[in-house]
């Protein structure tokens, strides 16, 4: 026994080095190509719109979900889309919450998910009226992190070159915000508040322009907004 | 435009399509619209002149930014900022960067009359035939590993939706294309005896990432309105 210490000592030091620099377990790698079969059939639902692939892919997670640490988060809110795919809103909000805040870039981002998911379930039930009340939380949720990082939005949508701006956090934000605008208040009103926006700050016109023509569109798809 | 010479088809043989039967049909006594027989609408005497009978245009292009959310690791230390009130704020400022990866997949349809010479017929020397249009998806995107794969094409013709996929790496030379990024097309055809004016609605181009080291990706989804901005 008193010989196996350096050999036990060596395996140790040498799994810390893979820990440090993230280096991938047998078990993350099984769990990680599992996790991208399942994004393969998430895709394939979308192009098909076949719900047998919804089926495979939940399946397939579920199948993975204790397998490793390191995709825990991910499978849940890979079977959060699935649930929310497959309209079962309870079974969405359940797998969300068990996602730590704490992963997302910023906290309240998991507090638009739930909301997102809670105005899909109303609008399944025709409620109209609790859609939009959802809605208005995205907004605030949305309108309130604007607000405490009102420097570095101001930063970024004042910079001269489209290019560095456009699919930047910032404009993550801001397109989701503005989109859900439109959804409360209307097209016109959304256009009109980004308008003011554009010309309180100065910022760059040829963004704002794009992002007009975008809420005119009215295409989630197009401006890349998440589970709408 | 003050030359009349200039409005004239010298050798006549036109496109016209049977207002009855929808069938667009060649017509070599056919040279403007003042002598297209009764029961038919007059063309034009090129192939493309269909696409535009048919409300569609050549080429479509659009693109989309894709919108992800990076999967959390260690995240630094929050660093305070300012806010619109004065206060200092400790928002995750740095962790906000794992939105998204900065990728655009920019997407192109082209639509292309498919004529063919068959039978030859008195007032049809040449026996062109139209056969329907071929429709291509272009998907051009930054090669990484949020690269979206799979999917294809969907158009919606007189109310029916017709697919075509997988989007495969596109026979073209990389010479043309930019560095960095990869072309991925996919191509089909929708026959004749299913198209007539407006049958043409829509076209999408669709993909998605099997990258796992995300948290949330859109899928790349861009649609046009074929019918639209002729």
């Amino acid at each position: 026994m008193k010989n196996m210490k350096p050999y036990f000592l060596i395996i140790l030091a040498l799994s810390s080095i893979l820990s440090c620099r993230g280096g991938n377990s047998p078990a993350d790698e099984t769990c990680g190509k599992q996790v991208s079969k399942g994004r393969e059939y998430f895709n394939n639902f979308y192009f098909t719109k076949q719900a047998v692939y919804l089926d495979s892919a939940l399946q397939i997670l579920k199948g993975v979900e204790n397998c490793s640490s390191k995709y825990t988060n991910t499978i849940f809110m890979d079977e959060m889309q699935v649930y929310f795919l497959k309209k079962n809103f309870s079974s969405a909000l359940e797998v969300l919450n068990k996602v730590p805040a704490t992963v997302f870039p910023f906290p309240s981002l998991k507090d638009v998910f739930e909301n997102k998911i809670r105005a899909k379930e109303a609008e399944t039930k025709g409620d109209t009226i609790s859609q939009r009340k959802y809605y208005g939380i995205i907004v605030s949720l949305y309108e309130h992190y604007m607000d405490e990082n009102n420097q570095m939005f101001v930063n970024t949508l004042c910079q001269s070159e489209y290019e560095k701006i456009g699919n930047k956090e910032v404009d993550f934000v801001v397109t989701e915000l503005y989109y859900y605008i439109s959804k409360t208040e209307g097209i016109a009103t959304a256009i009109n508040k980004l308008t003011v926006y554009q010309k309180n700050i100065q910022g760059n016109m040829q963004y704002f322009d794009e992002l007009k023509k975008n809420i005119r569109k009215n295409d989630p798809d197009k401006m890349g907004i998440m589970l709408y | 435009m003050n030359n009349p010479v200039r409005l004239i088809d010298p050798n006549g043989k036109d496109w016209v399509m049977n207002n009855d039967t929808k069938k667009y049909e060649w017509q070599d006594n056919v040279t403007t619209k003042g002598n297209t027989p009764k029961g038919y609408t007059y063309v034009g005497h090129e192939n493309n002149d269909i696409l535009k009978s048919l409300g569609v245009k050549s080429s479509y292009s659009g693109g989309q930014n894709r919108k992800s959310i990076s999967l959390g690791g260690d995240k630094a230390d929050p660093a305070p900022v300012n806010s619109r009130a004065g206060a200092v704020a400790s928002t995750l400022l740095p962790a906000a960067e794992g939105l998204t990866k900065g990728e655009k997949a920019q997407a192109t349809i082209l639509i292309s009359p498919l004529v063919s010479q068959g039978k030859a017929t008195d007032n049809n020397k040449s026996g062109f035939t139209f056969d329907g249009v071929g429709i291509t998806g272009i998907l051009t995107q930054p090669i990484s590993n949020l690269t979206a794969t799979g999917g294809g094409l969907e158009v919606t013709n007189g109310g029916k939706e017709y697919t075509r996929g997988p989007l495969m790496p596109a026979n073209v030379n990389n010479n043309i294309s930019q560095d960095g990024y990869i072309t991925t097309s996919v191509s089909g055809r929708l026959s004749a005896d299913k198209l007539f004016p407006g049958s043409l609605q829509s076209a999408n181009i669709s993909a998605g990432t099997t990258d796992n080291g995300t948290l949330y990706i859109a899928p790349v989804s861009i649609s046009f309105d074929l019918q639209d901005d002729k």
